[in-house]
C-alpha cells in the first residue's frame, strides 16, 4: 500500500492478501468482509491504527477513472 | 531443525534449508499397508500427488484393489491410478519393500495387529526407508518398542487427519530414538510437495489435535444427555468459531472411532479437565446396538424421508427436527449478522455479553476449549502455536489464541474464571495488548461462518 501526498513522499509497508481458496458464499459473507478483512489486513501489517487514517478514498472509482 | 527456527532466520535461509533437507532423501515409492481403509487409501491418494509410485497392499489383492477406486472415487483423478499398484502381504509385501523409500502403516488402530505388520516389515525393509504409522492414538515410542536401530531411527507418527486429500493438518510424532534429520526431512517433504500444514507434537495420548478436539466434543456429547443433541449444536454452533456444528462432527467422524479416541484419553491421562473425557453411557448404549453416526445411517442425527430427526437419547428414537421446541436466542442472529461483515471481535462481544443459560453454557465449553489448549501446552506441543495451527488446519475450528486475541486476554480470563475452569499462566499474565495467534499466512476469519 502506498500513498502519495504533495511533499515529502510518504511510503507505507505493509500488504495482506485474502486467502484465493476461501469461498466467502459458503461462509456466508457479504461482499463487505472482503474489503473490510482486506483493509484491516493491510493496517495491521503497516501497523496503522484506524484512527490515523484522515482520508480513504474509493480505491475502486480512482482506479477506473485513470 | 525445526522448520520455523531458520539458521539465519530469513525467508533466503529457509528457502535454501528446504531444498537441502528436499535433497537429502528421495521418495520415489510408498507403500501403503492397510490401504482398503479410509486413513490408508485416502493417504495412498494424496502420496500419488507428489511420488511417482504408490503401492496399495492390504490382506487380499481384492481388497487392496477395493482401497484403489475408493482412492479414484475420493479424490476424483486418475492420475491415482497412473502411479498406483496394488498387491497383497502374502504375495507382494516382500518385493514391495525392498524398494520402498516411504513404508506407511494405516492398518487396525491396534497394538498387536501393527506389531505383526510391523514384523513383517522389520524383516524386509530396507535399513534406510522410513517408516511411518498414520495412528491417531497409540504411543510412537510402544510401536517402536524392541524394533532395530534403524527402524526406531527411521520409524514416527504421521497422523493426517480424515479426509486427507482435504484436511491439511498433519501432526509429526518422533520416538525416543528418531533421526533427528530424517525427520527434518519428512516436514519439508510433506509441507512442500504434499501442501501439508505440519505440526510437531510429542508421543502423548491422541498427541494434540484429538486430545483437544475430542474433549470439546465428548463435552457436547455429555450435555445432549440433558439438553438433546439440537440445543447443543444450536449452542455450540458456527457462530463460536467451527463450520461444523460437534454433534454432527462426532458424527461424521463415527462414534465407534470417537469412543476409541476419548476411551483412550479417559484411561491413559489425568488432567484438570478429565470428567470432560467421560464418554455418556447414552452413547455407550445406542452403539451396543448399532448407532455409529453417519456410517450406520444416523446418529446424533439422521435424514429420512420426512426431512432431517434429531435422536431422543433416552429412547433411542428420532424426532423431526421441526417437532424439536429450542429457547429463543437471538444474539446468535446478532453475531451472525456482524460475522457476515467480518466484525468478528465485536460478534465475540456479544457472546461475552449474551444473557440467558444457552450463552453461559456456550461460553462454557468455549472456556474450556480455550483453557485445556493453553493448559496442554508443554505436554502435548512446545507452544500455543503448534496447538492453534492444528486446531485450525486440522480441525478447522477457530484457534484458541484467534479467541482470545478478539475477546482481548482480560476478558478471556474473566470468561475462564466464570466458567470455572483453570486459567493458564500465559493468559493471566497477559497484557492488554499481547496478542497470541502467531500464523501471519492464515485469514483467521475463516474460521467464523456467518451461521
Amino acid at each position: 500500500m502506498t500513498q502519495k501526498s504533495a511533499s515529502p513522499e510518504v511510503f507505507v509497508l505493509g500488504g495482506y492478501q485474502t486467502d484465493f481458496a476461501r469461498n466467502w458464499t459458503k461462509e456466508q459473507k457479504h461482499f463487505s468482509a472482503l474489503m473490510r478483512e482486506a483493509v484491516t489486513g493491510a493496517m495491521q501489517a503497516a501497523d496503522i491504527p484506524a484512527e490515523d487514517i484522515l482520508h480513504a478514498g474509493p480505491s475502486w472509482g480512482f482506479l477506473h477513472r485513470g | 531443525m525445526n522448520s520455523d527456527q531458520l539458521a539465519d532466520g530469513s525467508v533466503t535461509g529457509r528457502i535454501q534449508s528446504d531444498r537441502a533437507l528436499l535433497a537429502s532423501r528421495q521418495i520415489k515409492h510408498v507403500v501403503v499397508l492397510g490401504a482398503n481403509g479410509t486413513m490408508g487409501y485416502g493417504s495412498a491418494a494424496l502420496f500419488t500427488t507428489a511420488v511417482p509410485r504408490v503401492t496399495f497392499l492390504a490382506r487380499t489383492t481384492k481388497k487392496a484393489q477395493a482401497g484403489l477406486d475408493s482412492a479414484i472415487k475420493q479424490v476424483r483423478s486418475a492420475t491415482v491410478a497412473s502411479r498406483a499398484d496394488v498387491g497383497s502381504y502374502q504375495d507382494d509385501l516382500e518385493a514391495a519393500l525392498e524398494t520402498a523409500d516411504l513404508i506407511f502403516e494405516a492398518v487396525a488402530e491396534d497394538m498387536a495387529i501393527k506389531q505383526q505388520i510391523f514384523d513383517l516389515v522389520e524383516k524386509h525393509r530396507r535399513p534406510d526407508s522410513i517408516v511411518a504409522t498414520v495412528s491417531s492414538g497409540l504411543s510412537i515410542n510402544q510401536l517402536a518398542a524392541g524394533r532395530s536401530d534403524s527402524f526406531r531411527a527411521n520409524f514416527c507418527g504421521l497422523h493426517f487427519f480424515n479426509p486427507p486429500n482435504v484436511i491439511v493438518g498433519t501432526e509429526l510424532v518422533a520416538n525416543d530414538h528418531t533421526d533427528a534429520e530424517m525427520l527434518d526431512f519428512l516436514e519439508v517433504f510433506c509441507r512442500l510437495r504434499l501442501g501439508r500444514e505440519m505440526v510437531r507434537t510429542k508421543d502423548t495420548p491422541a498427541f494434540a489435535g484429538n486430545r483437544v478436539g475430542f474433549k470439546v466434543l465428548n463435552e457436547c456429547a455429555q450435555l445432549a444427555d440433558q439438553l438433546g443433541p439440537l440445543l447443543v449444536d444450536k449452542i455450540v454452533g458456527p457462530y463460536t468459531g467451527r463450520a461444523l456444528t460437534p454433534l454432527a462432527t462426532i458424527d461424521l467422524v463415527g462414534w465407534d472411532v470417537h469412543r476409541a479416541i476419548v476411551d483412550n484419553i479417559w484411561e491413559l491421562t489425568d488432567d484438570e479437565a478429565k470428567p470432560t473425557l467421560k464418554l455418556p453411557d447414552s452413547m455407550a448404549s445406542l452403539m451396543a446396538k448399532g448407532v455409529l453416526g453417519r456410517k450406520s445411517g444416523g446418529g446424533f442425527f439422521a435424514r429420512s424421508d420426512q426431512g432431517n430427526t434429531v435422536l431422543d437419547l433416552a429412547s433411542g428414537s428420532y424426532l423431526p427436527e421441526e417437532e424439536i421446541q429450542l429457547p429463543p436466542m437471538p444474539y446468535v442472529a446478532e453475531i451472525a449478522d456482524l460475522y457476515s461483515q467480518a466484525r468478528y471481535a465485536e460478534g465475540m462481544q456479544i457472546l461475552l455479553a449474551a444473557k440467558g443459560d444457552e450463552a453461559a453454557l456456550a461460553r462454557k465449553v468455549v472456556a474450556g476449549y480455550i483453557s485445556y489448549a493453553f493448559m496442554r501446552v508443554g505436554e502435548v506441543c512446545e507452544s500455543i502455536t503448534e496447538i492453534d495451527r492444528i486446531m485450525g488446519a486440522g480441525f478447522n475450528w477457530a484457534p484458541p489464541s484467534v479467541l482470545v486475541d478478539l475477546m482481548g486476554p482480560a476478558a478471556a480470563v474473566r470468561m475462564l474464571g466464570e466458567a470455572g475452569v483453570a486459567v493458564p499462566d500465559a493468559l493471566a499474565n497477559a497484557g492488554p495488548s499481547d496478542r497470541f495467534f502467531q500464523h501471519p499466512t492464515v485469514n483467521t476469519g475463516r474460521f467464523f461462518v456467518a451461521a
